[in-house]
């Protein structure tokens, strides 16, 4: 590991890590130590990857959101009934809404309508198709259209 | 009207990430590297149908290493592209990629490697196996792809479906030449084989499926057209004596900007297939430019022409409330494809 050779990686951290962590944020359907762990693992093995990574942005992407699917389908494994999930003071709703749809979906619709991501931007971030995030998009947007509704009929 | 899941997705910006992440980062990885999925099994009993022209793998060896590079000459002809990218403009960023030695995408310059990719990531099909039955002409192929029989259930295998194999067109549609990337423009649904038996009858018969659209790629449609297809539809028991059904999923798509609707027609039994109608959606207003968010409007006539595709799948085990969507990824594994024909056509106004 050559971390000295690495001098922007606490630059590609703080540029980076906030907007890739709620992305796994989203994308675990609201856990914060799947989160953690995962953005931490990621930022690891940029660092020993020592300089041999050529695009650390989707790359980042792509190994923090399969880490935190392994850790996933590890805590599913060892606690099939815990959902032990607590939502942030006002983002209740939301969390709930988008724990109805699928991991790719809240993935999808976190990073282009959240982080601002044109599709293809999104796709490589997801290691997928862009065809295949249009249709995750699609579904997310009616899903959650369906579940939180408009502000009009909201407020009315 | 503002839309309130987009609203509330803007509160995510109060989350931060605990603040020792990137010690943590410094201090090594601690997690064992998540391996990629366990590919299907593969079953000894294989009866692959594979249609190959003969001197046709030579052939498209000879698109490799020879040849200028040319760009396509883009006009006002709707882009046929089906996948990776269904736009022009997503199209181009990828051979850029490509001419800037992205090795990302070092694939897309070799048709059968495009097929292959092709197969496991829309198809599911991660053993498919790959021969060029047509490479005709010097920016297009046509692909056979066949794949063994789905992996047996831990309750035991049935041994009804045989083989499956679809053909997929192949062009260059941004660059022609050696550098040019490979696009998937159509599906056909090729054949598959079953061994079935019917509701009713003792015996099992081996029965050949074929699904082929009645569409050439790039075609106009008009808004509402009925699309009639010549299908075998398989009912009964496979020779396990389990019910098997399949599902005929059909529908059309609109392309817009940076988003695909996919709408699932009504599909109607005919006597030997089914019809079904495409494009008989208005879209709203949004969907009109790149960049536009497409939602399905009222039903009714489009009021201007737009890019889009019809398709036909046949399945086996798809959630009726959720169903399976070409191009949305491969089927779950609880999900058989059986056949699959996508056409990318010009949706017009019927008027």
């Amino acid at each position: 590991m050559a971390l000295d050779r690495l001098p922007d990686v606490a630059e590609l951290y703080r540029d980076l890590a906030p907007r890739l962590w709620r992305a796994v944020y989203a994308y675990s359907g609201g856990r914060r130590t799947i989160a953690d762990d995962a953005v931490a693992e990621a930022f690891a093995r940029l660092i020993e990857s020592d300089g041999a990574v050529r695009r650390p942005f989707s790359w980042l992407y792509r190994v923090a959101l399969r880490i935190a699917a392994a850790e996933m389908r590890r805590e599913s494994a060892r606690f099939p009934d815990r959902e032990e999930v607590a939502e942030p003071a006002g983002l209740g709703d939301l969390m709930r809404a988008m724990r109805q749809l699928s991991p790719s979906q809240r993935t999808a619709v976190f990073l282009h309508y959240q982080a601002d991501l044109p599709v293809r931007d999104v796709a490589l971030a997801m290691g997928t198709s862009v065809a295949a995030v249009k249709v995750h998009l699609h579904r997310g947007r009616n899903r959650l259209r369906s579940l939180l509704g408009t502000e009009e009929a909201d407020d009315g | 009207m503002a839309e309130r899941w987009r609203r509330d997705l803007g509160l995510l910006d109060r989350l931060e990430p605990s603040p020792e992440l990137l010690d943590r980062a410094r201090q090594g990885p601690r997690l064992p590297m998540p391996r990629p999925r366990a590919s299907r099994r593969v079953l000894a009993a294989v009866v692959a149908l594979v249609v190959a022209a003969g001197g046709s793998v030579a052939a498209l060896a000879g698109l490799h290493g020879h040849g200028t590079t040319t760009p396509v000459e883009v006009g006002q002809t709707p882009f046929p592209g089906l996948w990776p990218e269904d736009l022009l403009a997503d199209a181009q960023h990828a051979q850029q990629q490509a001419d800037g030695g992205d090795p990302s995408v070092q694939w897309r310059l070799d048709p059968e490697a495009t097929a292959k990719r092709f197969a496991a990531e829309v198809l599911g099909w991660t053993d498919a196996v790959v021969s060029v039955a047509d490479a005709g002409s010097p920016t297009g192929v046509i692909v056979d792809l066949s794949t063994l029989p789905p992996p047996c259930p831990a309750s035991g295998c049935p041994p009804w479906l045989l083989s499956r194999h679809v053909g997929i067109d192949l062009d260059q549609l941004v660059t022609t030449g050696p550098a040019g990337i490979w696009s998937v423009t159509a599906v056909h649904g090729g054949e598959f084989v079953a061994s079935y038996r019917s509701s009713g009858s003792n015996g099992s018969e081996l029965v050949t499926g074929h699904l082929e659209l009645p569409l050439r790629s790039g075609q106009d449609v008009a808004s509402g057209q009925e699309v009639y297809v010549p299908l075998v539809s398989l009912v009964g028991t496979d020779s396990s004596g389990n019910t098997y059904e399949e599902q005929v999923l059909a529908g059309y798509a609109y392309e817009c900007g940076d988003g695909t609707t996919t709408l699932f027609s009504t599909v109607a039994p005919t006597q030997d297939g089914i019809a079904f109608p495409v494009g008989g959606s208005s879209l709203s207003a949004d969907c009109a430019e790149v960049g536009g968010e497409p939602s399905p409007g009222a039903p009714g006539e489009l009021d201007r022409p737009l890019d889009g595709y019809v398709f036909v799948v046949v399945v086996h085990g798809s959630n009726p409330d959720e169903p399976w969507v070409p191009f949305g990824g491969p089927p779950p594994a609880d999900v058989t494809l059986v056949a699959m024909a996508v056409v990318p056509v010009h949706f017009v106004p019927a008027s």
